[in-house]
């Protein structure tokens, strides 16, 4: 098997409306992202934003609440303490819910925004708006354009890879809007795998075919070609097109490797923990995640959490199973990530962020022991690439509701993933009908807090 | 001036008079233009932002909410300065540019003079507000007649080219040589139908010497109907048609088809293209009577829609799905980006945000739901449902919060924000494209007889009136497109931007001719084409250098382009004789079907792989031009796809079959089939190389049919559609009995007089349905299972019309009773699901689903285990996935019933219309890499459809090799 280094190639696949140069603004220390996407909408009151005051107020009504708030209008409960405990960790003494054992062990590498809020308030329109930094169809997603900006990599993989439920719990409810480049060329949208098997589509050569099969069409191909040399006008997008079947051919060969766990040593198994019934799924993809980070690929997105609600960290009706299922199933894989990617000296080049679409209310939801959704708050953390270790940053009410203190909006942390990536949100453009589109709209202000 | 204010802002002077003549001068010269144009539109008695109303003297001096504006002793020290020099936030005018100095000078200066108003200002209608350079842009001015210029007089065809000629003669540059026959046909087959032409085609364009032989030929294409499926393709992206909701849920618009038939049929029937846009805004109001007129509103009911809101995002929303009409009416009707005025005032063209909501109220009324119609094509009967858009329908269902479907009033939204609502507004009209004097929505005001239609036709007259309305920009961007559907590149490169921020026309006086020329021939869009394919910058030869930059924006030399996904889709299907030549009708999901790519359902979450693959567009906003990209990920699929393998092999058998076997006379018709010309004699001889050579590997590698073998360890039975396994009826081709082992009894029909049908051949299987019932398995005792682990891996199809609802098999005994237990294995839609259950046990389990892989029209191989009271289910798709749940009780599977084939229960409804070829079963839970195994075997099974005879392989190969070329790729 060629090694992948051997096959890295300069050339960028042409077309004709992205003329960007590929290359940052100026200098990062982030070279790829991870983006560990908790779908269904995690508590941040009950995960990593802790509020002893909804213990002292349990059960207690919250007056001048606006039951518009959360999804399901009028459903709005007593204020609800949570159902976890928590307690300090590291030199940050940061409190940390117990259903994060491991990842709690972090805390000190991780840079927190607690005071995040999204526009929308339900799923599928919030995924598009965390996404994309629009609750509207059409707009490329943040993997699209950090890919557009800064190109790939490795030539034989797509540059922006997308794995979501690892359980077969199916799309996010956003679902292909989520990775898709909106108007930017299609070359630029995320390429959906999962955890098994082949991991990128039509990367087998049809039954009853070989290599050597493919490799003497591939032959004839270039014979053909060059036959008719004389009629044939001279293009570069021409040549390049024979390029693509060769490169397709190495691709062929050289993918599946990137996605193949079994040279992986046993330690490393057990540190992420792929064999556990329970994590051991989403273990493997974070396992392909740092595998094809080290590839030179740009952009992966995870999700945590399939379609349904209650396949998801979307905790209406009993929040402590949900959420306790959820963080069982990530909290090991995550904390494994940050170690390996850490060992190997690639933790600095990489930017890992975790969040949900939005957060849930200090509230029961009438009916049940969860909570609803909130927009006005949630928790979203980073690591690595450039990000502040230890950095905390805005604050809630003191129920969690709403962000209180240093409000940050997605169009902020839009623009601040950029800026770690090394690419100026306001300069970073496409011209789509007579404007020039940003990331982040017209908004948007980085969070220079965080950033080391 | 600015010495001046720096002294005045320094020391304190005697101050003129406020009444003074030379203030209120002041004001008027230089002062009252700036407050009008740049501030009172907010400022004003109606609307007073921030509480200030700067339309007087009074209203100014007495300030705003945040107290007094203006401080005449400092005028540097002035809020109202503080504002517009952006030292202190909100920055004024809001949203707009900065104030240029010279102005800030001017209000400084005014204000020391004691902001002295000579009258007081009134606040303009958005339209007044327009100054004449504005109408005078060059696409908003009125159509004018154009001279065509003395130019390539020895070599123009028709005007078209003496436009062509007279700028590559100031460019130094001289026509390029024409291209040959053959390439020119090739040129028109694929640009106008998408295919390439047929050999019969060809020699009979080569033997014609009729002078007239070329316009014939146009002729021709133009009235083949693949021509309105071609252009009408185009029209699509421009209208973002799909059939689908979008968002979340994505429902499916299952009746949306319809306007795609209006589409291709108005474009093959030559509609005016006047009317075809006036029926697509308003063709119920302005045709009642037409049925097509009412299909053609499908047009306002294609774009996205959330089936799943928040209450209190019911309004916002209505307000979204308002803005895709006007934003789509704005970009694909009149290269105008209105929808950039929906926050705030245009920031480049004269579109103010008051006409946004002008113009969006004339829809605010209608909405989208289906009716019956009468279809366009005869064998779908009488009436049909139809998704169509107009007043007073039922509307289209939401899944959760219905809320109104419309709201009475529309508001003017501050940034766009429905809690930020300022007033209610009438409906309008775009003014910088209207005359001044009809700017009047009243006048617009259409009557049918005596009755006064709504004003959606007021709206469809006014967009297609070339003396006082849109009617000439409508003519012009039409017109670009004509132009860029033959040359892949518009005379204005951006086709839905006809302003400030889009590019200038190339050739503005064709431009303006083709426009002229469209309405002169009451808007016939097929004379466009045909002027255009009939001019010689048409049939010129491509260059066979790389053009410069300027032969590029001249059109010298005929541009090399890509074909798009739908033309690259149907040439596969069309040189290999396969594409089936059927009109409209509801869309297919699968290659399978043969139908050309405009047929495909369009879902919003799932475009079709392939086509998207080749940048068919997202669906999600107008698309006025196709990128195309390269990328490796295209050749795979040309290479791998089963798709793309199943229309090669199929080609190779039937053609070889032809020929007898006859290779050489084989690969000759192919090329020429393929490439439109006969190979030359060393490329004769490399593909026969080819073929030996491949000839050669399949027939020294016979193991490479079934690389892998089935997992045997712990099987309790195989079953395989084979001669060996199936016992079938000597006179019929239907299944007596089905057997993996004499040593085990067999499966046999449920109804002997019902039984399923066996398929012999390379595609073999037990086919059920449409009547026919399950086969079953008499001793239970053979496959009970109890609380025990066990595994069944099944190769199965569901055909494109079997259904949403096929149960493929199980031990299930529910028939109706409320107590019932099994396991099974169903289709439905797109998810499938595995499950096992005992009610008496805990009462009904979750299911295991595995949602949005399965599609209908292909092989699967599947597999379901229960292994320690974990559920599993296996699908083997492009992206193979695998799901599990764990049961929440041990569930004792503990029935008598028999095992089923064709069905899971004892029920007779949803029993399964499709295709099973092989069946194993396992009492124990298989580990992953046996699961993978069985997959990986029954892919490369004998039974596979790709795997033909070493010969079959060998053309195959061959034939996909054709359809990689740049040749066969590539339109020039």
């Amino acid at each position: 098997m060629l090694a992948l280094q051997d096959l890295l190639r300069a050339n960028q696949p042409s077309t004709e409306s992205a003329r960007h140069r590929h290359r940052p603004h100026f200098p990062a220390k982030a070279k790829s992202v991870i983006w560990l996407f908790m779908h269904g909408a995690p508590s941040q009151i009950d995960t990593w934003d802790y509020k002893p005051e909804l213990r002292k107020r349990d059960g207690q009504t919250y007056d001048g609440f606006d039951q518009s708030t959360g999804f399901f209008a009028g459903l709005g409960g007593p204020i609800m303490k949570s159902p976890f405990n928590f307690s300090q960790h590291g030199e940050t003494s940061t409190w940390v819910s117990e259903i994060y054992p491991q990842l709690s062990q972090h805390v000190d590498k991780l840079a927190m925004i607690h005071s995040c809020y999204a526009k929308e308030n339900n799923h599928a329109p919030a995924q598009i708006e965390m996404n994309t930094g629009m609750a509207r169809l059409g707009f490329p997603s943040v993997g699209s354009w950090i890919t557009y900006g800064l190109g790939t990599a490795n030539q034989n993989l797509p540059g922006f890879i997308v794995m979501y439920d690892a359980k077969g719990r199916g799309t996010p409810k956003s679902r292909s809007i989520s990775w898709g480049s909106g108007f930017l060329p299609g070359m630029y949208q995320g390429t959906p795998l999962s955890n098994s098997g082949a991991p990128i589509n039509h990367l087998r050569p049809l039954p009853g075919r070989s290599n050597l099969t493919q490799q003497s069409q591939l032959d004839l191909l270039r014979t053909l070609s060059s036959s008719n040399d004389e009629r044939t006008p001279k293009r570069p997008e021409l040549d390049a097109r024979i390029k693509s079947f060769e490169l397709a051919y190495r691709m062929q060969i050289a993918a599946p490797e990137a996605f193949e766990l079994n040279g992986e040593t046993v330690d490393t198994h057990r540190l992420y923990g792929t064999d556990n019934p329970q994590c051991g799924p989403f273990a493997k993809q974070a396992l392909i995640s740092r595998r094809l980070i080290e590839r030179g690929v740009r952009f992966v997105q995870l999700f945590s959490g399939g379609f349904n609600n209650e396949d998801s960290w979307d905790g209406h009706t009993n929040l402590d199973k949900n959420h306790r299922q959820f963080a069982g199933e990530t909290d090991q894989p995550i904390a494994a990530l940050l170690t390996d990617l850490e060992q190997r000296g690639l933790l600095d080049s990489t930017l890992v962020v975790c969040c949900g679409e939005f957060g849930r209310l200090p509230l029961v939801q009438t009916g049940g022991t969860g909570r609803d959704h909130n927009p006005l708050a949630f928790t979203t953390w980073m690591a690595g690439g450039g990000a502040k270790s230890g950095a905390r940053y805005g604050s809630t009410d003191e129920l969690g509701l709403r962000a209180a203190e240093n409000p940050v909006s997605i169009n902020d942390l839009h623009a601040t993933i950029l800026h770690l990536m090394g690419l100026d949100h306001e300069q970073l453009t496409f011209r789509h009908e007579g404007r020039d589109i940003r990331l982040t709209d017209v908004e948007g202000v980085v969070v220079n807090d965080i950033v080391a | 001036m600015a010495t001046l204010v720096a002294t005045c802002a320094g020391t304190a002077r005697s101050q003129p008079n406020p009444d003074s003549t030379a203030g209120t001068q002041f004001f008027d010269e230089s002062v009252s233009e700036i407050l009008t144009k740049r501030c009172i539109r907010c400022h004003n008695p109606s609307k007073t932002s921030g509480g200030l109303d700067l339309t007087s003297n009074a209203g100014l001096t007495a300030g705003g909410n945040s107290g007094l504006v203006v401080n005449r002793k400092a005028p540097e020290q002035s809020v109202l300065i503080k504002l517009v020099e952006h030292r202190e936030k909100p920055r004024m005018p809001l949203d707009q540019p900065k104030l240029p100095d010279s102005d800030i000078q001017n209000l400084k200066k005014w204000i020391f003079y004691g902001s002295p108003y000579s009258r007081n200002l009134s606040a303009p209608t958005a339209a007044q507000e327009l100054v004449k350079v504005d109408r005078s842009f060059w696409s908003f001015r009125r159509l004018s007649p154009v001279k065509i210029p003395q130019a390539g007089e020895s070599w123009a065809a028709n005007p078209i080219d003496a436009f062509i000629a007279e700028q590559w003669k100031r460019a130094g540059l001289r026509p390029p040589a024409t291209a040959s026959n053959p390439e020119l046909l090739r040129r028109l087959s694929l640009d106008v139908l998408g295919v390439p032409p047929s050999t019969e085609a060809i020699s009979e364009f080569l033997n014609n010497t009729s002078p007239l032989a070329w316009e014939n030929l146009v002729d021709k294409a133009l009235g083949t109907p693949g021509y309105g499926e071609r252009w009408g393709r185009h029209w699509l992206d421009v209208v973002r048609y799909a059939e689908s909701y979008g968002f979340e849920h994505d429902l499916d618009n299952a009746n949306a088809y319809h306007f795609r038939d209006f589409v291709i049929h108005a474009c093959n029937a030559d509609q005016p293209f006047d009317q075809f846009i006036r029926w697509q805004l308003a063709g119920d109001e302005l045709a009642q009577d037409n049925h097509l007129a009412r299909l053609a509103t499908g047009f306002l009911a294609a774009g996205p829609r959330n089936a799943d809101i928040a209450q209190v995002r019911v309004e916002q929303e209505r307000y979204d799905e308002l803005d895709d009409i006007a934003r789509t009416i704005g970009s694909g009707f009149l290269g105008l980006t209105i929808g950039c005025a929906r926050c705030h005032d245009h920031k480049f063209d004269p579109v103010s945000q008051r006409e946004y909501y002008e113009f969006i109220k004339v829809f605010d009324k209608s909405i989208r739901g289906e009716l019956d119609v009468t279809p366009i094509h005869e064998n779908q009967g009488d009436t049909v449902k139809a998704l169509v858009a107009g007043e007073g329908i039922e509307p289209l269902a939401r899944i959760y919060n219905p809320g109104p479907a419309f709201y009475e009033d529309t508001w003017f939204l501050n940034r766009g924000d429905v809690n930020l609502k300022e007033f209610t507004v009438s409906p309008g009209v775009i003014g910088v494209i209207t005359s001044e004097d009809h700017i009047d929505f009243d006048q617009w005001t259409h009557t049918n007889g005596e009755e006064s239609l709504g004003s959606r036709s007021s709206l469809a007259k006014w967009i297609s009136d070339t003396d006082n309305g849109a009617g000439p920009l409508l003519a012009r961007v039409i017109a670009n497109r004509v132009w860029q559907f033959h040359f892949g590149r518009g005379i204005v490169t951006t086709p839905n931007d006809f302003g400030a921020r889009g590019a200038r026309p190339s050739h503005p006086d064709l431009l303006e001719w083709l426009a002229g020329e469209l309405v002169k021939h009451d808007w016939s869009i097929k004379h466009l084409h045909r002027l255009i394919l009939t001019s010689r910058t048409y049939t010129q030869a491509s260059l066979s250098a790389p053009p410069t930059d300027s032969q590029v924006e001249l059109f010298h030399g005929f541009p090399v382009r890509r074909l798009d996904a739908d033309a690259i889709h149907d040439s596969l299907l069309s040189v290999t004789g396969q594409l089936s030549e059927e009109l409209y009708g509801p869309s297919v999901v699968s290659m399978a079907s043969n139908r050309k790519a405009i047929y495909y359902r369009i879902k919003r979450s799932q475009l079709h792989p392939f086509l998207r693959l080749f940048d068919c567009p997202d669906t999600l906003q107008s698309s006025g031009k196709r990128p195309t990209s390269t990328v490796p990920s295209q050749a795979l699929a040309l290479l791998n796809s089963l798709e793309v393998g199943q229309i090669m092999a199929d080609f190779a058998t039937e053609s070889l079959q032809t020929n007898n076997n006859d290779v050489s006379k084989d690969i000759l018709q192919t090329f020429e089939q393929f490439l439109s010309r006969k190979p030359s004699q060393a490329e004769l001889d490399t593909a026969k190389d080819f073929v030996r050579r491949q000839l050669d590997s399949y027939n020294h590698k016979p193991s490479q049919r079934l690389e892998v073998s089935l997992v045997t360890k712990g099987i309790t039975f195989k079953l395989q559609a084979s001669e060996q396994d199936t016992i079938t009826s000597t006179q019929t081709d239907t299944v007596q009995a089905w057997s993996g082992s004499r040593s085990l009894p067999a499966f046999t029909p449920l109804d002997p007089s019902k039984p399923p049908r066996y398929r012999k051949g390379t595609d073999a299987a037990i086919q059920f349905g449409p009547n026919s019932t399950p086969l079953v398995f008499p001793n239970r005792n053979f496959s009970k299972i109890g609380t025990g682990d066990f595994t069944f891996t099944v190769r199965f199809r569901v055909p494109i019309d079997g259904g949403d609802d096929n149960q493929l098999l199980g031990t299930d005994s529910f028939n109706g009773q409320a107590e019932y237990s099994g396991f099974y294995l169903q289709q439905i839609g797109t998810m499938l699901r595995f499950t096992t259950r005992n009610t008496s046990v805990g009462g009904p389990q979750g299911y295991l689903d595995i949602t949005d892989r399965f599609e209908k029209g292909r092989w699967f191989v599947v597999t379901g285990k229960r292994s320690k009271n974990i559920l599993s289910l296996t699908i083997d798709t492009d992206f193979p996935n695998t799901a599990s749940r764990a049961e929440a009780n041990p569930i004792n599977i503990d029935n008598d019933v028999p095992f089923k084939i064709g069905d899971i229960d004892q029920d007779p409804s949803g029993r399964l219309n499709g295709d099973i070829s092989h069946l194993l079963f396992y009492h124990r839970g298989l580990t992953d890499a046996e699961i993978k195994q069985n997959h990986d075997a029954l892919r490369a099974s004998p039974t596979h459809t790709l795997i033909r005879t070493p010969l079959e392989m060998a053309v195959a190969d061959f034939c996909q090799t054709l359809a990689c070329l740049n040749e066969f790729i590539y339109l020039r």
